[in-house]
């Protein structure tokens, strides 16, 4: 796949912005398939992480969207060499992430934090809340005062006296808010928000989606939002990328990519998601897509969309063949320089109200 | 149907299944905790009934007691009956409820994988449903459960037979399990979260298979969720459950766009909507869902509640029509939720 040629795969509006907090250029993270008992041989590889481009002005938030074995997690933290990227260029405000040494790497963790979608596997349950902040300042060797810990948990909203007490004795809500505590705890640059509701009752979503957007207001932070809940990323968002089996298949500025979206994949998406409004949703046509997400460790040729894509269905043999061989590099679509898609024949379908 | 219990389902007109002021309680060494306290509801054929609520809100308990599936002792039942066309199920001897459970009432789970089980083939699992409630040979209930794997939207139903559940992807896992409920056609179905685990283009394809398959056998579908956008595009009335109890009952339209009780109108404020543009900033519920061990006095929903007067405290307030059209809610403040919602609505 070569959609990381295309320079243009998130820069779009990278003229305003000298510099964006993060630019990610063609980005590839491939797992080693093993077989054998005692000779361990790679027989194949899951291309997870497939060529991805994007960037990321500083204070805003750009959502990652996609569905499960997307590869849009393992982005994430190979953004943060979480996992080690098997090739491509990562810059965090300029500081080129994916060449650091492992002291250095150290070092820039300060500056790049994550947020982890399941508040009761992130935590460890035999430390006390004040134990979990500091160790944070511990390893990363940073001064504490008196106040750090009380005026932290002020922040994301949680009284002081909680300080002292377990994990387990704080609800879900709460327990995403200590998370949060944790990742702006150094006062970092970017945080990579990985599913940070989802776990979440609706009426707790709520209180923790204007939680991180105060901080970011406040803190001048910027987000990598990875979300399959496109509800919320409609509201979260300032950009937004669409993720399918490895590869960023559409990307463009939220209202763009919710009012007018061109890949196949994305329209299908957007168009599975029920809304809450009965009147509405009887009226709306809904694309249902057949079959399941191919297996990554082997991709179809071509486009990776085709084998499930509807628009494939409509085209003619000859169409159809430019679909198996040639994969779709991200073009400009709709006329607009900072809205791309991956698809040999993009084109406009209203799918939100329609 | 052969062996399914003597029940005549063309009886009297009475609700295909009703449920009637039932209570599920826990002792335990917090307290009593009241996952369900005194909730009625019925439901038809052809007809989907959604119940909704947040996490320990008791929506999935009332579904696990009608299927037998809330062990006792620790549960115990102060009061309620559950009634299959107008015949008590509870009263009924255990082996004649065991019948009617999986033949005329069937569940789907949230989790196909862990309502499946590893060691056995797919198909066989399938057989077994269909060999417990009709005699017929082992042959023909495996021809059965080809043919149901077929139904439900299987591709090359004849390999998938043969296969475990891990060779399964999460999507045709709950095909499977729809498959296996539908193995005795049920008139009722009870789905638990059926898509909660899945990926939205999954979700669509099994929503619409469930649509499907009610309007050809014209099934009764109780749909248990907390995701309200599900709730609008398939349910045809629905029950808000907050703290064990049901605080709105109504058709779609009543709760989507005249909601009367303060709950239901501080979820959908809460909700942010992919079909508008960005609100400046999202209405959350304050605080959190009480625990079941210790709901507070009066309503149980006034100390998160903005609408919270002295009337709220005395009493539970009880499920009150709100018009003549069996739109109800259990608020003090239905009058003033009334007002705040079409502010709300014409901003």
């Amino acid at each position: 796949m070569s959609q990381g040629s295309t320079a243009s795969g998130g820069v779009g509006t990278a003229e305003n912005h000298p510099q964006p907090m993060l630019q990610v250029d063609n980005l590839v993270k491939h797992f080693p398939i093993r077989s054998g008992v005692f000779f361990k041989r790679t027989i194949g590889q899951v291309k997870a992480v497939d060529g991805v481009s994007l960037h990321v002005n500083k204070g805003q938030t750009v959502a990652l969207v996609g569905e499960s074995g997307c590869g849009k997690s393992t982005t994430a933290r190979a953004i943060l060499r979480l996992l080690e990227p098997t090739s491509g260029r990562i810059a965090l405000d300029g500081l080129d992430v994916s060449a650091l040494s492992k002291d250095k790497l150290r070092k820039a963790r300060r500056d790049m934090q994550i947020v982890f979608q399941d508040p009761y596997a992130s935590l460890n349950p035999r430390m006390t809340i004040r134990q979990i902040l500091s160790e944070k300042f511990q390893l990363l060797g940073a001064e504490m005062t008196k106040s750090t810990i009380s005026d932290l948990l002020d922040t994301v909203g949680l009284a002081e006296e909680y300080a002292d007490r377990y994990p387990h004795e704080f609800s879900g809500g709460q327990r995403q808010r200590i998370g949060i505590a944790r990742a702006i705890a150094m006062n970092p640059k970017f945080i990579v928000l990985d599913e940070p509701v989802s776990a979440l009752d609706v009426s707790i979503q709520a209180q923790i989606v204007n939680l991180l957007e105060d901080l970011q207001d406040e803190l001048g932070l910027t987000y990598l939002f990875i979300a399959h809940d496109l509800s919320v990323v409609r509201h979260i968002a300032d950009r937004v990328a669409v993720m399918y089996l490895g590869a960023v298949v559409e990307i463009a500025d939220r209202d763009d990519l919710f009012d007018r979206p061109h890949h196949p994949y994305t329209q299908a998406l957007i168009s599975a998601v029920p809304i809450p409004d009965p009147k509405l949703e009887r009226q709306r046509a809904r694309i249902v897509l057949r079959g399941d997400v191919p297996n990554p460790a082997n991709p179809p040729s071509g486009c990776r969309f085709r084998t499930r894509c509807w628009k494939f269905e409509q085209l003619s043999e000859p169409e159809q063949r430019r679909c198996i061989e040639e994969p779709p590099p991200l073009n400009n679509v709709g006329g607009r320089d900072n809205h791309q898609a991956a698809c040999h024949y993009a084109s406009l379908r209203e799918v939100v109200r329609a | 149907m052969t062996g399914a219990a003597d029940i005549d389902l063309e009886g009297p007109p009475a609700p295909l299944l009703e449920v009637r002021d039932l209570r599920v309680h826990f002792k335990t060494d917090f307290g009593t905790v009241k996952a369900v306290d005194g909730v009625s509801w019925s439901v038809n054929e052809g007809e989907t009934l959604a119940i909704v609520g947040e996490s320990g809100s008791g929506k999935s308990v009332s579904a696990m007691t009608i299927l037998g599936l809330v062990p006792s002792p620790p549960a115990t039942f102060p009061s309620g009956d559950i009634f299959l066309r107008g015949r008590s199920l509870l009263k009924m001897p255990e082996k004649q409820q065991r019948k009617l459970r999986g033949s005329q009432i069937a569940m789907i789970f949230q989790d196909p994988l862990t309502a499946l089980n590893p060691v056995f083939k797919v198909g066989d699992q399938i057989a077994e449903m269909v060999r417990t409630h009709q005699d017929v040979s082992k042959h023909t209930a495996k021809k059965r459960a080809l043919d149901l794997l077929g139904e439900v939207g299987i591709p090359n139903p004849a390999v998938r037979v043969n296969q475990y559940p891990h060779e399964f992807s999460g999507g045709m896992r709950q095909r499977a399990m729809i498959a296996m409920a539908l193995a005795n056609d049920p008139h009722v179905l009870l789905a638990d979260e059926p898509t909660t685990a899945l990926d939205v283009t999954v979700q669509a394809q099994i929503m619409a298979l469930l649509e499907k398959l009610q309007q050809d056998r014209n099934t009764a579908i109780v749909l248990i969720t907390h995701d309200l956008g599900v709730v609008a595009s398939y349910a045809d009335r629905i029950n808000v459950m907050y703290a064990g109890r049901i605080v709105e009952s109504g058709t779609a339209d009543d709760i989507f766009y005249t909601p009367r009780h303060a709950y239901t109108f501080g979820l959908l404020s809460s909700l942010p909507r992919m079909d508008q543009k960005r609100q400046a900033r999202l209405q959350p519920i304050k605080g959190i869902p009480p625990s079941l061990a210790r709901v507070p006095e009066g309503c149980p929903f006034h100390p998160r509640c903005d609408f919270t007067t002295e009337a709220c405290l005395p009493q539970i307030p009880s499920l009150v029509p709100v018009d003549g059209n069996g739109h109800m809610a259990a608020c003090v403040h239905s009058d003033r939720v009334a007002m705040a919602h079409d502010e709300r609505v014409t901003q």
